[in-house]
């Protein structure tokens, strides 16, 4: 894996900016981005994307003979892997530092927490049981890939369905999916993972890739404490997993508002998955077909999921502008530049770009062409 | 056009293209040719070892992720044949000392992977901005049991079929770039694929074209 470098400006800025109050995509502290979750023709298969982060994750099964000491039980196999797709630091097919720890964490929070039902999946004991293998594959690492990759652990595991199985003798017969209806798996309760980045005595939900590595290095230089917090949890707001890198703590109140902002959260996101499953499901009984081609859209024209582009000064203090004149001087000077951009003020002092709108008239027009 | 006649009959399957869908990539794009569905990400000119440095031309690397599973020598060969049609299209001579890494990551297989998948690497290497010497675009063909030469087969036909080829064309003579097969044809049957195969691959350059324009305003 090559170092990404962030130069001391970014650090420093973002260090300013997040001690007064404002994150750079002017989220408040436990705003999180907007989750998306979109699923393919195979049930277990499916992308979620957490802002630009996105996450491919794939359930697949296959009879395998039981481990000696569990004879009865399933198996549940987590691989998360990072390919150059993620971004131009990662190589191929190498272990690195971030894989094994992501996927320990996983590993803790499905496997650990037992909210599977791993003797459901036994078939003949000692002989055969199912084995389920979730194949996570990092898409884009735009930050916060543990929160990603949790939901689409989760997603997958709640929406895959194995084939039924039938005992005659000693014969197993497995039966395909036309032949009679597959089987959900189940699940005791939907843990999730959050991931906190913290700044001295702040704490930020979500934190993007740039947030990220700046609240790590912080603690290399010394001086500040910064760290990431990891809080798994369930819908019933029971505690799976917690995992702190970076400097120690040394207030006990960080860890606790952590978990309560963590609670109300992860009940909101389960309470999402839980709809979004239901709904593929109603969907697949109508035998409408879903494929992973369903999320090709025109609608934008860069990788930005939100709008075409973005940058939100929320917040903006007016006691830092000398005259709201020259504001307003700004904006007029903007707008009658020949430029593809609108610069709307959704909120008062808050400057955003906006991509116009005229520019879906040739996407109408190309679109024709397309269906040749 | 002279071949009008022979472009209705040779029908693709309905494609449908997105340009920039990673932040992170300098090029990227996903692309569905019917049901199967790829998503490809280009990074380059890179930094790389210097062992695999070369004085000449960049250093290209493929990359062939399988939805599920562990990779497997099927997708070796892939990335191979990948490998070999950017390589000449791309003028790596412009890019010396450097690399340049495409990742393929297999969304759906509904048959035509292979060409799906080398379409939109295409697609993705325009998106990232290499100098390239053409473009290029695949079809794939299938002989079924009958004998006859099918353009484009769904899934079932090509379980079911004898032979299956995939041909890539370039877009300045429509030159065959890359032949690859596997079964049993007879010459007459190749020959057929092969002519069949020129003609629809004008549908792809014009799809190609198509995107280009609309993206281009924008980037």
């Amino acid at each position: 894996m090559r170092d990404v470098y962030i130069s001391h400006c970014e650090k420093d800025f973002l260090q300013k900016i997040v001690t007064g109050g404002r994150r750079l995509d002017g989220r408040n502290y436990n705003e999180s981005r907007k989750l998306n979750i979109s699923f393919g023709s195979e049930y277990g298969s499916c992308i979620v994307s957490l802002g630009e982060t996105k996450v491919l994750s794939q359930v697949s099964c296959e009879v395998v003979q039981p481990k000696q000491i569990r004879p009865n039980e399933g198996i549940l196999f987590i691989n998360l892997e990072i390919t150059p797709i993620a971004g131009q630091q990662f190589e191929a097919n190498r272990q690195t530092d971030l894989t094994v720890y992501l996927n320990r964490l996983l590993e803790k929070c499905y496997k650990d927490s037992k909210c599977i039902d791993l003797e459901s999946l036994c078939i003949v004991v000692e002989e055969k049981v199912w084995s389920l293998r979730v194949d996570l594959k990092v898409l884009n690492h735009e930050g916060n890939l543990i929160e990603c990759a949790s939901i689409a652990t989760l997603t997958s595991l709640a929406h895959f369905k194995r084939p039924d199985v039938t005992r005659s003798g000693d014969k197993v017969i497995i039966h395909t999916l036309a032949e009679k209806d597959p089987i959900p798996t189940v699940l005791y309760h939907y843990p999730v993972c959050l991931t906190f980045a913290i700044f001295n005595d702040l704490l930020i939900s979500d934190p993007n890739f740039l947030e990220e590595s700046v609240c790590m290095s912080n603690m290399d230089e010394g001086g500040n404490r910064g760290g990431i917090l990891v809080v798994g949890m369930n819908q019933y707001k029971e505690l799976c997993l917690l995992d702190l890198t970076g400097a120690a703590i040394d207030n006990s109140n960080i860890v606790h508002r952590a978990l309560l902002v963590a609670a109300d959260r992860c009940k909101e996101l389960v309470d999402l998955v839980k709809s979004t499953i239901v709904d593929d499901d109603t969907a697949r009984q109508k035998r409408v077909k879903k494929n992973f081609s369903d999320i090709i859209t025109t609608e934008h024209m860069l990788s930005l999921n939100k709008k075409d582009l973005s940058i939100c000064l929320k917040n903006y203090n007016v006691e830092d502008i000398q005259s709201p004149q020259d504001e307003e001087m700004e904006d007029e000077d903007v707008k009658p530049e020949p430029s593809k951009y609108d610069v709307v003020p959704s909120l008062p002092q808050t400057a955003e770009i906006v991509a116009q709108k005229g520019a879906s008239t040739w996407i109408e027009i190309s679109s024709g062409s397309e269906e040749d | 056009m002279t071949e009008a006649a022979d472009l209705k009959e040779c029908k693709l399957k309905h494609m449908k293209c997105e340009l920039n869908v990673l932040s992170k990539s300098d090029g990227s794009a996903i692309l569905s040719q019917g049901e199967t569905v790829t998503l490809i990400s280009v990074n380059g000119p890179l930094d790389i070892k210097v062992q695999n440095q070369s004085i000449e031309k960049c250093y290209l690397e493929v990359l062939f992720c399988t939805k599920g599973g562990r990779p497997s020598v099927p997708d070796r060969y892939k990335e191979h044949i990948i490998r070999q049609t950017c390589e000449s299209a791309i003028m790596g001579s412009l890019y010396p000392r450097t690399g340049i890494t495409v990742t393929i990551q297999e969304l759906e297989d509904y048959g035509g992977l292979l060409s799906c998948a080398v379409n939109c690497a295409c697609l993705a290497l325009l998106n990232s901005g290499l100098a390239m010497r053409y473009v290029f675009a695949a079809v794939s063909c299938a002989v079924d049991e009958t004998g006859n030469v099918i353009l484009e087969p769904t899934y079932q036909e090509v379980m079911n079929a004898k032979a299956r080829f995939n041909f890539v064309f370039d877009s300045r003579n429509k030159n065959l770039i890359t032949g690859f097969s596997e079964g049993i044809f007879s010459e007459a049957a190749y020959e057929e694929a092969l002519e069949m195969s020129r003609a629809a691959s004008d549908l792809v350059f014009t799809f190609y074209r198509d995107i280009v324009t609309k993206y281009s305003n924008v980037i």
